[in-house]
């Protein structure tokens, strides 16, 4: 088949063209980190602001129509104990006792800078950038939506509560309680709601009067942030919590002291996907490579044995040969010195035989020689 | 025919009451098992379990799940020396290493039906949403089939009794296939069991989280699969002495002492990689701590002592003291899975937030392993387990 | 590529749901080009052994 010239031409331009292209991409893409949703909404919460009202959880409990609690929620005693999420509750508000040192916690907004206050904090699913509880879900319940918040299909939850284990804040909560449709419990930052119109702002946010909670894009509530630590160095730690922390969160913090006082673990930036991905890599490595080493191992321990059992064949068979081989020699032999001693018997008989008859004839002459006269 | 009939007839003689010790005790657990079951399946994991927000695995999860898959990889390891590795003198070994490892498997898949949330949903990841991303997702899919690879080699005894010839011959002929396939998923899962907490770095005391955690999961799994080969073999000798043909008493003491020997090895090795491990983290100045102490005795007293102890045994031909060191190894393992998943999980919490199990999970463990028993015990009695079927006369 | 993938776990959902097809791929290949391979040496050890050497 001849290829006109224009034709291969035409090709080998292609070819070229698209070799550079993805030559372009390829080595471009190698490098270039995953940089999450566009346009992924947030919320920012400033602990420095946070009075510890509770109205937050009344809002979020109201819009998901999750059970009335024991204690109602202007019960404000609860907060001297450390409370964590629960089945029946999304977003919990502590109180931590920090100790005096600047910056201080702030009383109110109206207030100035107050020594020794306590410091409320609100915890509620981070929304991930890179959720762990997704990385180790095995039916794929979480997702991380493109509007920034990880939610939960209870469709396909098997009730294996991995999520659990895995989720570096301890967010998810499970229904223990239940029998037929046990769920795992957690935030959704009322992605649902807003998907439907039902509301703009997360329940939480709505219901915050102190604006403690923003709700907007990541990457404005960042600039916000970094806004607020510029312009009062004093009253905030330089560090906006779920920048970095675990490849970056969707919920972020601002805080007066540091964040371990505030019950909150200091992480890297290493994202959950990435801490088993070696593992997880190994097993095509695995599957790939083990097989034949062990089918390689049979097959010559196999060929071994046949080799072993064929030379020891070939010995017995020799020891038998060999034995065989003397067993006629000396047969042979045997029969050899039979002959010759049957010969040798012969002739002592047939001589024997002949002197008796000689002697016989002797005896004959002499016995009838005197007759004759 | 009637040489099972005699054998029946040994274990289970017409003459004497079936009101023995151990049916009586099997009876109750059996009883206190099926009330818990229904309390389970009436009530919830909150009716029978002390699981909580800060524990969702507890002792289904890290005793029967975790330390049962490690003790049950005498199946892999045993068929590995004698088939793939060509130690024909161990061959007696096989399939009761094969029946415990196919039994303990089941018992791992009824331990879930229990934990999970939904176990009827159990079969989902594979046919309804893959969670690829999930080491769970592969621990799930190696167990599942190894469990039908341990059925099938098992299937054989099962066939041999049954007295279908041409089906057993079919799969006595995939015996090769199924060894390697086993080996493969063994090392596959056993390590991915490891590296499920891989995930969670924040969460697990540092001297017990490490990169090498797959790695250390695989590794002891192959001195528990040993060491329990070891542990059941004298159990069997001394209750079903009767039912073992020439072969297997005349190779008992090998097996005793060979696996001991192998296992030694192996866990002089475990040593240095676990040392390793902390030189790698830098990790020293922590066996000083409370939780350092608790290590040091994980490490030394389960699994350097009876290292060498195994090692003394070998060398001495001295077969009560391997099988007394067999208990301690099969117990550092439970220990080590136990403290991974339960221990030094969460290892920060006041002692308030614990996890202790409760009296129902440790009913239904009990109940289970119980069932495990039982089923053991019939299927000894009866088939080609102990003894080679004169019909079937074809080693390796 | 790596523009197609906004997060690393996308990115990991999508390179292992192939990985996992691919792994089944090679156990099935694996076992085949070994029947291949072997063919002349089942071959010699029917002529010697007969029934036995039927398996691998």
């Amino acid at each position: 088949m001849s290829v006109s010239r224009r034709k291969f031409l035409a090709w080998m331009g292609g070819a070229g063209l698209s070799t550079a292209a993805v030559g372009r991409k390829a080595f471009a893409g190698a490098q270039k980190p995953f940089e999450g949703y566009p346009e992924s909404m947030g919320v920012l919460h400033d602990t420095v602001l946070c009075v510890g009202c509770r109205r937050c959880e009344e809002g979020c409990n109201k819009i998901n129509e999750l059970p009335a609690p024991e204690r109602p929620f202007d019960d404000l005693t609860v907060l001297e104990e450390k409370r964590r999420t629960h089945s029946d509750s999304y977003t919990v508000v502590n109180k931590f006792e920090v100790g005096d040192h600047p910056p201080y916690a702030m009383e109110g907004i109206m207030g100035g800078p107050v020594k020794g206050k306590p410091v409320f904090r609100k915890q509620q699913c981070n929304h991930c950038m890179e959720p762990a509880c997704a990385s180790a879900c095995f039916v794929k319940a979480f997702t991380k939506t493109k509007e920034g918040a990880v939610v939960y299909d209870a469709s396909v939850c098997v009730g294996c509560r991995y999520c659990m284990i895995a989720c570096p804040f301890d967010v998810p909560a499970y229904e223990y309680h239940k029998v037929i449709e046990p769920r795992i419990m957690k935030c959704h930052m009322c992605h649902p709601h807003i998907q439907a119109g039902k509301t703009e702002l997360p329940g939480c946010v709505e219901a915050c009067p102190v604006e403690s909670l923003v709700y907007g894009r990541r990457d404005d509530l960042l600039k916000i942030a970094r806004e607020r630590i510029r312009k009062h160095p004093e009253r905030y730690m330089d560090h906006i919590y779920g920048e970095k922390e675990m490849g970056g969160t969707n919920w972020l913090y601002l805080s007066g002291t540091p964040y371990e006082e505030i019950g909150m673990r200091h992480y890297d930036s290493t994202p959950a996907p990435k801490l088993t991905s070696g593992a997880l890599a190994s097993v095509p490595m695995i599957v790939g490579l083990w097989p034949v080493l062990l089918t390689g191992i049979y097959a010559m321990n196999k060929r071994k044995e046949k080799v072993a059992a064929a030379e020891r064949a070939l010995a017995v068979s020799e020891a038998v040969e060999k034995t065989r081989a003397e067993g006629e020699e000396k047969m042979t032999k045997a029969m050899e010195k039979a002959d010759k001693d049957k010969q040798a018997t012969v002739e002592r008989e047939v001589k024997k035989a002949l002197e008796e008859a000689a002697k016989a004839q002797e005896e004959d002459d002499t016995d009838q020689s005197p007759e004759e006269e | 025919m009637s040489e099972q009939t005699n054998v029946i007839k040994k274990i289970f003689p017409p003459d004497r009451s079936l009101m023995t010790p151990f049916n009586v005790t099997a009876g109750i657990i059996i009883i206190m098992g099926i009330i818990l079951t229904i309390v389970r399946f009436t009530g919830g994991l909150a009716a029978v379990t002390n699981l909580d927000d800060n524990y969702g695995w507890g002792l289904w999860i890290g005793f029967d799940l975790m330390a049962g898959v490690a003790l049950a990889a005498g199946g892999y390891t045993t068929s590995a020396a004698v088939y793939l590795f060509g130690m024909k003198r161990f061959h007696s070994a096989v399939r009761p290493a094969i029946l415990t490892g196919f039994l303990g498997y089941a018992l791992v898949v009824v331990s879930l039906t229990y934990d999970v949330g939904r176990p009827w949903r159990l079969p989902f990841p594979f046919i309804v949403s893959q969670g690829t991303t999930s080491l769970l997702f592969e621990v799930a899919a190696c167990v599942s089939l190894y469990l039908t690879v341990l059925f099938l080699e098992y299937s054989t005894a099962a066939l041999e009794w049954l007295g279908l010839k041409r089906v057993r011959h079919l799969i006595h002929k995939m015996t090769i296939a199924l060894t390697i396939f086993g080996v493969v998923l063994s090392t596959l899962h056993q390590s991915s069991l490891g590296a499920l907490f891989l995930i969670a770095p924040g969460k697990l005391h540092p001297l017990w989280y490490s990169s090498y955690l797959p790695v250390y999961f695989f590794v002891s799994s192959i001195f528990a699969g040993l060491s329990m080969v070891i542990f059941e073999g004298n159990l069997a000798h001394k209750y079903y002495h009767d039912t073992m043909d020439e072969t297997h008493l005349a190779e008992h003491g090998q097996v005793t002492v060979g696996f001991a020997k192998g296992a030694s090895f192996v866990m002089m090795g475990y040593l240095f990689i676990k040392v390793f491990g902390i030189a790698k983290d830098n990790n020293w100045e922590l066996l000083a701590t409370p939780y350092g102490i608790w290590f040091l005795v994980e490490l030394l007293g389960f699994v350097a002592l009876p290292c060498y102890l195994y090692a003394v045994g070998v060398r001495d031909r001295n077969l009560k003291l391997i099988q007394r060191t067999s208990i301690v190894v099969v117990l550092g393992i439970i220990l080590n899975r136990l403290n991974v998943c339960l221990i030094a999980f969460n290892w920060y919490l006041p002692f308030e937030e614990r996890y202790i199990p409760h009296i129902g999970e440790i009913g239904l463990t009990l109940f289970m392993l119980t069932m495990g028993i039982l089923v053991y015990k019939f299927i000894v009695s009866r088939m080609p387990i102990f003894y080679e079927h004169p019909d079937y006369k074809d080693a390796h | 590529m790596e523009s197609d993938f906004n997060i690393l776990h996308d990115f990991m959902l999508h390179t292992k749901n192939i990985t996992y097809l691919l792994i089944v791929a090679a156990l099935v290949g694996i076992a085949a080009f070994w029947r291949f391979l072997s063919g002349k040496d089942r071959e010699n050890d029917l002529g010697v052994e007969g029934e036995e050497s039927k398996h691998v």
